[in-house]
């Protein structure tokens, strides 16, 4: 018994700092934006010597985790939706920025074994088709609202087999070789170039376009961190680092894959889609 | 011939053999996906330490929590009778029915009524904290204690706390040289899958504590976020730590306690 | 030693009680009564296991109804001995020694003395319990309950699961333990020959009431009530009504047939009874021998009309002539084989009138 007691103060003496020595900022994030915080608040804490604590989960369930707790600096959700629910919920100070754009793609395992070349490609007989699910999620949203605007929804429907829940699931049906080609954002194959391609759709068949959006929330307890760190993540070098990851940060450059997309915003779903 | 029983023997154990050899496929499984540059990457890096540090740590303190508040709870669901009995042994079934994310949420609204804020304002801070992760899996665990130690309290008959209060044994007495040590089997059985649920518990967790890195991100939670970023090498390493440290916890704890029996 | 008053207890639907008892002088007092007659529940509410709905216990003396188990210094052997598993047989033993503290030296003279009492040298060692023979086991749990001299002993069917020959070494390990040690000894029995033999006085529990409670002669001979008799296994019970009352006492009464039965105070004209004679109490009239005084009232004629063999014992079903009354006969077997009878034979049998005993109904 007094072993067991033992090895655990041994273990409590070895745990993660819990209080921060000076102030920290409090990040609550999508987890599709790991990889570049992760960097970003590395190379903040470098440059300034202020921790940046992420939280990372579905841009949803974050987003109900800063409401009930009322605790953290800055909320980067996956997408723009969630960002307008933010503001909705009267929980954002300040306006929100833009970090990054997302595109739709069609993400097909690496080397596109199958000839995806388009949407029309879709409406292949016993193509299997997987897409985040429009209810819920952003990218699944996009994604039906870009083959109702092209008018191959119906006849694509009976291809779509997998719908999940999150961006995350969506991305990993790939590997997992669950569908043949997900409608998602052509980010997730930056992510994994060994196993994942991107085939975009041409620039009139793509209706709209997402965003990764960033705001620094209401109930603050560091305000000017948070400021500091949302200006550093729009910064020159801050962009670098989305660059690197894959990421499109310039509007512009955005604008090339469609030229009339309208950015953010929401898309009414029609009841039996 | 002398009959064996082996028709019998065979069907009783097919499917226990059928199972260990699914467990062993989905654990191989792995291998499709396994990467030795990802795996060098997350042992070295610090993250992965204070993840399997703070997953040890808030597992055996949660544990020993939920098995300190149900052996009485058990005991008094077991033997004793008192109003509202019945409500109650169902109500106590709830965090297993409910799903952890789900639990997690009732734990911050709970934070958010009075009682929450009374706590805080004594200091005590419970979301995004390692607090946070034990209350957590407290929640989640203690259900299953209870459960498991009614039943091993309810197989003990009362005839030998009986025979022990007459010898001389308080209540309290008899409690505890009798009746805990013929539960110890059960309690042992109780202690290890209270534990390895509390070491995999990740929903509840992730809700109440957040998954900051260095401070409240466990081994599942980083699991979870490595299968976020579709990053199925790295989530594949982080399962195989997982599993590696478990099953070592678990057959160590086991032998442990066994042997001083 | 043991006194009860008005002692109510409850379980389920189960009510116990109002019993009223009081153990005297005697030591060793048998409880007698069939299963689910509330004997158990009366010893776990004696030993405060279980609070009484109402009334009082006094242990030699004291009112300890509302004293903790701990506290009223009885030991405790229930029909499953309940021997600590966890413990092994000298731990088992001593281990109301160390609840109560008792000083070392003592309790190792203590315990040689009843390691030889109960023949237990051989046994201490030993480690586990439950691979103990069912005899050893009894021992231990004794010695185990013993040791910490406690002022009484209470004891639930503790031989029910043992064969014929362990039993009887045991019952008679009892008595010494109650004569050497001096222990008041409570034992709960549904076994008659056992209650009989051990027990100084017998008490007759059927559905949570005292029936009687007597020496073995009176609960043997002299039944109170319809229950017992029946309990004890009266086969040939009679309801009749009273004819007559004579001068000197005797009382005349009849249904088909008509029978002399000693004084009774309630018996009055026309007042119903029942009457009952043990079967090995039927005299047979073996014919061409004179019959003796005592055995002149109540004679009848009768035919065989079954036999049953048990081992030591015949039973002799007989039908009385010139009505439907039915008598068993018990005879042991060398009567049998002297009197060499069949089924049909006729023979005469006598219903000693000292042997009858007598219940007024309502």
């Amino acid at each position: 018994m007094l072993r067991i007691l033992f090895l655990i103060s041994l273990l409590c003496c070895s745990m993660p700092i819990r209080g921060e020595a000076g102030p920290s900022i409090v990040v609550f994030a999508g987890a599709a934006s790991q990889p570049p915080l992760e960097e970003a608040a590395d190379a903040f804490q470098t440059r300034t010597g202020i921790p940046v604590v992420l939280h990372f989960g579905g841009s949803g369930a974050i987003l109900n985790q800063v409401r009930l707790t009322g605790q953290g600096d800055i909320y980067i959700p996956g997408s723009p939706d969630y960002m307008d629910k933010a503001v909705a919920f009267k929980m954002i100070a300040g306006t929100p920025i833009t970090l990054a754009y997302l595109v739709p793609a069609l993400i097909v395992a690496e080397g596109n074994p199958l000839n995806i070349q388009n949407l029309n490609d879709l409406q292949r007989e016993n193509l299997r088709i997987g897409i985040a699910d429009p209810d819920g999620v952003c990218v699944g949203l996009y994604a039906v609202e870009m083959l109702e605007a092209n008018g191959i929804l119906d006849q694509v429907r009976p291809n779509l087999r997998g719908i999940v829940e999150s961006c995350a699931k969506a991305a990993a049906m790939i590997p997992l070789n669950m569908v043949d080609v997900v409608i998602g954002w052509r980010e997730f194959a930056a992510w994994h170039p060994e196993t994942m391609d991107a085939v975009i759709p041409g620039p009139d068949e793509i209706p709209r376009l997402g965003t990764i959006p960033a705001a620094m929330l209401d109930n603050a307890k560091n305000p000017q961190g948070a400021e500091a760190f949302i200006t550093f993540l729009a910064s020159s070098e801050g962009q670098s680092i989305f660059q690197r990851w894959g990421y499109l940060t310039d509007e512009s450059r955005a604008r090339q894959f469609a030229p009339e997309a309208s950015i953010g915003g929401t898309y009414s779903l029609r009841e039996a889609w | 011939m002398l009959h064996r029983d082996t028709a019998f023997k065979i069907s009783m154990m097919l499917p226990l053999g059928l199972l260990t050899a699914y467990f062993l496929l989905l654990v191989s499984s792995q291998s499709t996906f396994f990467s030795i540059a990802a795996f060098t990457e997350q042992l070295s890096g610090r993250d992965l330490r204070s993840a399997i540090t703070l997953s040890l740590f808030a597992a055996t303190v949660s544990s020993i929590l939920a098995i300190i508040i149900a052996i009485p709870s058990a005991y008094a669901l077991a033997r004793l009778d008192f109003p509202g009995k019945r409500i109650i042994d169902t109500f106590i079934d709830l965090p297993m029915v409910l799903t952890p994310i789900a639990l997690g949420t009732l734990i911050l609204m709970a934070w958010n009524t009075a009682i929450g804020h009374l706590l805080s304002n004594l200091g005590l801070t419970l979301p995004f904290t390692v607090a946070g992760v034990i209350l957590a899996q407290f929640t989640v665990i203690i259900a299953i204690s209870i459960r498991m130690l009614k039943a091993t309290f309810e197989q003990i008959s009362p005839r030998q706390e009986q025979v022990a209060r007459l010898l001389g044994c308080s209540a309290f007495g008899s409690f505890l040289h009798v009746t805990l040590p013929m539960a110890r089997r059960g309690i042992l059985a109780a202690i290890i899958l209270t534990w390895a649920r509390a070491i995999g518990e990740f929903g509840a967790t992730v809700m109440v504590a957040g998954t900051a890195r260095g401070q409240t991100a466990t081994l599942p939670s980083s699991i979870y976020l490595a299968m976020s970023m579709a990053d199925l090498p790295k989530a594949v390493t982080l399962v195989m730590i997982l599993i590696s440290i478990s099953l070592l916890v678990l057959w160590g704890v086991r032998i442990a306690l066994e042997s001083k029996s | 030693m043991i006194r009860v008053e008005q002692l109510v207890a409850q379980r389920g639907n189960f009510t116990l009680g109002p019993l009223d008892l009081d153990l005297g002088k005697e030591s060793y007092l048998t409880l007698l009564g069939p299963s689910g007659s509330g004997k158990t529940l009366f010893l776990e509410t004696c030993m405060g296991l279980i609070p009484p709905g109402s009334g009082h216990v006094w242990l030699n003396g004291q009112d300890v109804t509302s004293s903790r188990p701990e506290q009223r210094h009885i030991s405790y052997l229930p029909q499953d001995l309940a021997l600590f598993p966890h413990l092994n047989v000298r731990e088992n033993i001593l281990f109301g020694a160390k609840r109560r503290r008792i000083d070392n030296s003592i309790v190792a003279d203590r315990l040689n003395n009843l390691l030889t009492l109960l023949e237990l040298h051989g046994t201490i060692n030993r480690g586990d319990v439950t691979t103990l023979s069912g005899g050893e086991k009894q021992r231990v749990a004794l010695a185990r309950a013993l040791l910490p001299q406690p002022r009484m002993l209470f004891l639930d069917e503790p031989f029910s699961a043992l064969d014929a020959t362990i039993k009887r070494q045991l019952q008679v390990k009892l008595r010494e333990v109650n004569q050497q040690l001096g222990v008041t000894i409570l034992h709960v029995t549904h076994d008659q020959e056992e209650a009989f033999m051990l027990g100084e006085k017998i008490a007759v529990m059927i559905q949570g009431k005292l029936c009687q409670i007597g020496s073995r002669d009176d609960i043997y001979y002299r039944p109170e009530t319809l229950e017992v008799a029946r309990f004890l296994r009266n086969q040939n019970i009679f309801e009749m009504t009273v004819e007559e009352v004579l001068p000197c006492g005797t009382v005349q009464m009849s249904n088909e047939l008509k029978l002399t039965v000693p004084k009774h105070e309630r018996a009055r004209k026309g007042q119903r009874f029942a009457t009952g004679i043990r079967s090995e109490e039927v005299v047979i009239i073996r014919p061409n021998k004179p019959i003796g005084p005592e055995l002149q009232e109540n004679l009848f004629r009768a035919n065989v009309t079954d036999i049953l063999a048990f081992g030591g014992t015949h039973t002799l079903c007989i039908k009385l002539q010139g009505s439907n009354t039915t008598i068993d006969v018990e005879l042991p077997n060398c009567a049998m084989r002297d009197l060499g009878y069949a089924i049909g034979d006729d023979l005469q049998i006598c219903l000693r009138k000292q042997s009858l005993w007598t219940i007024p109904l309502d």
